[in-house]
């Protein structure tokens, strides 16, 4: 990263404001720091919603045997788990961050398009009503997976209807988020701030919005097409009317892989910026970065069918999709590299955002080799749908973004709050959340090789053990939440004064800025030399 | 904000809002169809 702050004048920056108080100030804010809050705290919300039913699915998956809940319910626990997750926690909490930073990163004074941020982010709230509501209306919520495969989403009740509406307004309001976001990047960057010179937390988003552009309608359409099959007399994939229930598979994955990486490279970007920080070193290989985030990009949107290897296809087919995959592992590779050789030889110190990273670094790259396990057709037809999956995309969802998103709330919230976090707690977070993850999803690993199917309630004697152990480590993982929240609230009640640049390695515009971000910044662009 | 900034950043966000929209016709009407 070589932008050099130069010149930048916060003598108009103005900690006071003109904007309404109370809740008005929340539902009609256009600042996108306010916006940013409001997107980050909604994603932890979400995220409880979340942890909850992931606890539900684990507390009957403690033992053999139907306990807590019917087997109906369960699959819609999986599915909604799945939904919240994904679109409502993660993806939000890296727009939150974008909200947050990219202005005060590129040195804009907002986001480009301030009130369709303010409607972006409210079209959140409805949709999540409408998920976590369709649990209360006859034959209860979604209950084919996050995936919503026909044949089961055309057969299912007014509940997929519920979320087929929710998956819609979730797009909109990623694709307007987008659209803001590229928008800022691309024209109101500082004088002097060029392409090559941001932040890589300013390119990974810049690629990620490029990509959510690209497939979020992709989404749209597939489930516009299951609702028009389910009231509009279509047959799109209904195989009863000549329909094709494989063509949705190709059309979501074709949208489900990207998604993947809309959801990881934001991720890379907040490491990027937080190895170098307490690495004391400028980022390795800056510009193989960029160049290796936007291959990862390009070769997401050709790998989809390694989801659906056992659909029946083509061996042409399943070759080319396996080669197509494992190549994502060399701009990965390269990522990882440049993250390792960043912290060789440089004055390490362990502050929380870094041991996230490390944290990161370490259960990424281990979600990224069972990844290339999967990748393997003829191993992927043993392991498809087992528990191996499960294990492999929670390590690349939960270390891997959760992780980074942690790294990122610890190392921005002294900007954020004015406050330093208390480190003692952080690091208990950190170590908790790092022994029970390990605890709850490395063991599924061996369910998975030893036949243990995703998706079901009750199993085989033989699967108990492992069941016991992951069931306990996800209830500590979900209790070891709670400390981040104590620190949250703690820091913001008070807490020691964080100076405007509390972490000595860090660079970039925004520590420049005092600490907690006056209200508005930069209304004089700074000049980046 | 000056006038011709809003102008620029009214025309990128045009552009990816067609693009966005093409997609998704084109998705329905390419690959939907195509199963009718």
């Amino acid at each position: 990263m070589a932008a050099i702050p130069g010149g930048a004048d916060h003598s108009h920056d103005h900690s006071h404001d003109h904007h309404p108080s109370g809740l008005m100030r929340w539902v009609t804010t256009t600042n996108h720091k306010d916006i940013g809050s409001m997107y980050l705290w909604f994603s932890f919300a979400m995220f409880i919603v979340g942890g909850i039913m992931a606890l539900v699915i684990r507390a009957e998956l403690f033992q053999p045997g139907l306990q807590v809940v019917d087997p109906d319910r369960f699959n819609q626990m999986t599915t909604l788990h799945g939904l919240i997750m994904v679109f409502g926690a993660i993806m939000p909490a890296f727009v939150g961050f974008a909200n947050w930073m990219l202005p005060l990163m590129i040195g804009a004074s907002d986001m480009a398009f301030a009130r369709m941020n303010n409607w972006s982010f409210w079209l959140l709230p409805p949709a999540a009503i409408l998920l976590t509501g369709s649990l209360l209306v006859p034959g209860g919520a979604a209950a084919s997976g996050w995936t919503l495969y026909p044949p089961l989403t055309v057969q299912m009740g007014i509940g997929m209807d519920m979320a087929i509406f929710a998956v819609h307004i979730l797009g909109i309001s990623s694709i307007m988020g987008s659209i803001n976001i590229v928008t800022t990047i691309l024209n109101m960057r500082a004088p002097g701030m060029t392409l090559m010179k941001m932040p890589l937390f300013c390119w990974t988003w810049l690629i990620t919005a490029y990509l959510v552009i690209a497939v979020m309608p992709v989404l749209a359409g597939a489930v516009t097409m299951i609702l028009t099959d389910r009231h509009f007399g279509t047959s799109f994939f209904n195989a009863a009317g000549g329909g094709d229930p494989v063509l949705y598979q190709h059309i979501f994955w074709f949208f489900g892989h990207p998604e993947v990486y809309i959801i990881a490279i934001p991720a890379f970007g907040v490491v990027s910026q937080v190895i170098p920080a307490f690495s004391r070193k400028p980022l390795f290989g800056y510009a193989s970065m960029v160049y290796a985030t936007s291959s990862i990009a390009i070769l997401s949107f050709i790998v989809w069918a390694h989801h659906m290897y056992t659909v029946g296809m083509p061996v042409a087919g399943q070759l080319y999709f396996m080669f197509a995959t494992m190549l994502i592992a060399v701009p990965t590779g390269v990522k990882v590299f440049n993250w390792v050789a960043t912290m060789w030889r440089g004055s390490l110190t362990f502050e929380t955002p870094m041991l996230f990273s490390i944290g990161f670094l370490f259960l990424f790259t281990l979600g990224g080799f069972s990844g290339l396990v999967l990748s393997m057709t003829a191993v992927d037809v043993q392991l498809h749908d087992s528990y191996y999956v499960v294990a492999h995309f929670h390590y690349v969802m939960v270390a891997g973004a959760l992780f980074s998103a942690y790294a990122g709330a610890y190392y921005w919230l002294p900007k954020w709050t004015g406050h330093m976090y208390d480190e003692k707690l952080g690091k208990l977070h950190f170590w908790l959340s790092l022994i029970f993850f390990n605890m709850t999803f490395f063991v599924q690993h061996f369910l998975g090789l030893a036949g243990m199917p995703r998706r079901i309630p009750d199993y085989s004697l033989q699967f108990a053990e492992f069941n016991k152990i992951s069931s306990i480590g996800a209830f500590g993982f979900g209790l070891s939440q709670l400390v981040f929240l104590v620190v949250v609230l703690k820091c913001l009640k008070g807490g020691e004064k964080a100076s405007a640049k509390p972490w000595d390695g860090a660079e970039g515009l925004e520590w420049t800025v005092p600490s907690p971000a006056p209200h508005h910044t930069f209304e004089v662009p700074p000049v980046v030399k | 904000m000056d006038e011709e900034l809003r102008r620029r950043n009214v025309r990128t966000a045009l552009w990816l809002a067609a693009t966005a929209i093409a997609v998704f016709v084109m998705f329905i009407v390419r690959y939907g169809m195509s199963s009718q």
